[in-house]
């Protein structure tokens, strides 16, 4: 096993990439990073033995070519980023360049011999795999799970500039700024969740009502936040959306698909409100209420008042 | 316009259960259907063709590719199809599929535009789109939600984690979309009906002149285990009154709703 390469366009990750690499055993860990020599102090805390620098503008079949330079450079066993959608791409083409594996958003990796060992979810979030691949291997590794480590007295790695390849087919016009309410449903104690059983944008109302009591936030399925924009984007729980992990989900008019229900499996305890007894959410319930909504939330929104004003 | 569209067979998780005992999944009880991504991308290239004329070509493989699953993608309007349906991709991983894809790709002819969807159902690997791209030399852009024809190319909108990414791209290309980009249409029975019609063509393996490092997977998968959350699944019967109060007893007694 020789050293780790860990890639990423934005320097944010680098700590906790460069640490989970560290634990699994590597100690020549070189960083790859699409950023410039000025901020870059702030990383070489968690035990670097060179960076390379790619300062600019570039797209990600350019920088999948800096990785692949670097990596024929410094032939390490493991290439690695952060799970991002950029960074997924970048691994892919990396990959197939090197003519080797790539694992995309691995929850844990380790070493095993000549080959990393990973798990990551598949089917959708229903199901949790355990694959291995030889080394060398590109991987990228789901974010906000390692605690960052400094390493005590770090050396002060090599600093390598990396020109970026210029890419005339793919041109950057610029970055919009997406409107999002201030709300974080990762952080969320309780989540009352609209489906598509709500008919009306102004009946959405009605879960409003229920989570102030509750104290909790609103969150939504795709259909509501996507197709029929009734919720802002940040709100929608789901496999392409929001993971959300609440002591307490109530889920109303969710008919409960498998892209909803990936994004709900950390929760707590999870009440279902719908009408359809055959609807899958039901099986994925703690306290199913076979009811129609409109009919069953004022009432027990009524009874929630009175209990409270007991 | 030439564009080519990738589709993967998959299990469809929702009927995927898993053995009770092992908690690996019972894939013999499982139904089969066209990974819900691939479909947006279908759905896209067939609105490509409406608009700027040309064809769309369905691209599969797979270790048994099911014709009919093929129809229901040719009854949206695909033109027609180029299907590897082999054994010995059993265990393929990106590396192998990519390697198949883009060689059947480029028999069929030199496609403008290559579109498929940004990760599978299954596997979640987000990789065989970009993959493809860089075996036949493309760019690749990828978690595309909305695409628009401009004189000399096309501008293409990225949701990624830190905003809305819009990028000048030259054809061709490889585009990898998600559920955002669009809702795909259900065929109709005349659509339907017209698809029996359209040519399902059953390239073999050999015939795609890649040798065996290029069909040696690089990825062995282990096991693959149910994750298991436990509920409860107490269903709440009665009138509306008394559901309701069943509800709340049960939530306050839990600690979960303060009253």
């Amino acid at each position: 096993m020789s050293g780790a390469l860990i890639f990423t366009k934005v320097r944010e990750y680098a700590p906790e990439m460069i640490t989970a690499v560290r634990r699994a055993g590597f100690d020549d860990v070189r960083l790859l990073v699409g950023s410039d020599a000025t901020s870059i102090g702030e990383v070489e805390a968690y035990g670097l033995s060179e960076v390379y620098l790619m300062e600019g503008a570039f797209s990600n079949n350019s920088f999948a070519s800096a990785v692949v330079r670097c990596s024929e450079s410094f032939k390490p066993s493991v290439i690695l980023g952060p799970s991002t959608k950029d960074c997924r791409e970048i691994a892919a083409r990396a990959a197939q360049r090197l003519r080797v594996g790539c694992l995309n958003d691995c929850v844990t990796i380790e070493v095993d011999g000549p080959s990393l060992k990973v798990s990551r979810t598949v089917y959708g979030g229903t199901y949790v795999a355990e694959q291995r691949a030889e080394f060398p291997v590109v991987v990228t590794l789901r974010v906000g799970r390692t605690k960052p480590e400094a390493v005590t007295a770090a050396s002060k790695p090599k600093i390598t500039r990396i020109d970026p390849e210029v890419d005339e087919r793919v041109r950057f016009v610029e970055m919009r700024a997406v409107m999002k309410e201030a709300v974080d449903l990762t952080k969320a104690e309780i989540i009352v969740s609209v489906g598509r059983g709500f008919k009306k944008k102004e009946d959405i109302a009605l879960a409003e009502e229920l989570a102030r009591e509750v104290g909790g936030e609103v969150g939504c399925t795709r259909p509501i936040s996507g197709d029929l924009k009734w919720l802002s984007e940040d709100r929608h729980i789901g496999l392409s959306g929001k993971w959300v992990g609440p002591k307490l989900y109530i889920a109303i008019g969710v008919s409960g698909q498998m892209q909803h229900v990936a994004g709900i499996r950390g929760a707590k305890t999870i009440v279902a409100i719908n009408n359809d007894s055959n609807a899958p959410i039901h099986r994925e319930s703690d306290y199913s209420v076979i009811a129609d909504l409109y009919q069953f939330l004022p009432v027990f929104i009524e009874k929630l008042r009175k209990a409270k004003t007991k | 316009m030439e564009i080519h569209v990738l589709v993967k067979q998959t299990y469809d998780p929702n009927t995927l259960e898993p053995n009770p005992k092992t908690l690996e999944p019972i894939y013999e009880r499982a139904q089969t259907k066209l990974s819900d991504f691939d479909l947006n991308a279908l759905e896209e290239g067939i609105r490509m063709k409406e608009n700027f004329k040309g064809r769309v070509v369905v691209i599969s493989a797979g270790p048994d590719v099911k014709p009919l699953l093929i129809r229901e993608a040719l009854a949206m309007g695909a033109d027609e199809a180029y299907v590897v349906s082999d054994k010995r991709l059993e265990h393929a991983d990106g590396w192998v599929y990519a390697n198949v894809l883009a060689s059947l790709s480029r028999t069929v002819g030199n496609a403008d535009l290559i579109l498929c969807g940004e990760c599978s159902v299954d596997e979640g690997g987000y990789q065989v789109g970009p993959r493809v791209a860089e075996k036949l030399g493309l760019p690749s852009v990828t978690h595309v939600i909305r695409i628009h024809a401009e004189q000399e190319g096309l501008r293409v909108e990225r949701d990624l984690e830190e905003g809305r990414e819009v990028l000048d791209v030259k054809l061709p290309i490889v585009l990898t979309v998600g559920l955002e980009i669009n809702t795909p249409r259900l065929p109709s029975l005349l659509m339907i009906r017209a698809a029996s019609k359209k040519p399902i063509n059953s390239v073999p393996l050999e015939s795609l002149g890649l040798d065996e490092n290029e069909l040696r997977p690089r990825v062995v998968c282990a096991s693959v285990r149910a994750l298991k959350v436990e509920r409860k699944r107490v269903v709440i019967s009665g009138s509306l009154d008394e559901a309701a109060e069943k509800l709340l007893s049960e939530l306050v007694r839990e600690g979960l709703v303060r009253i």
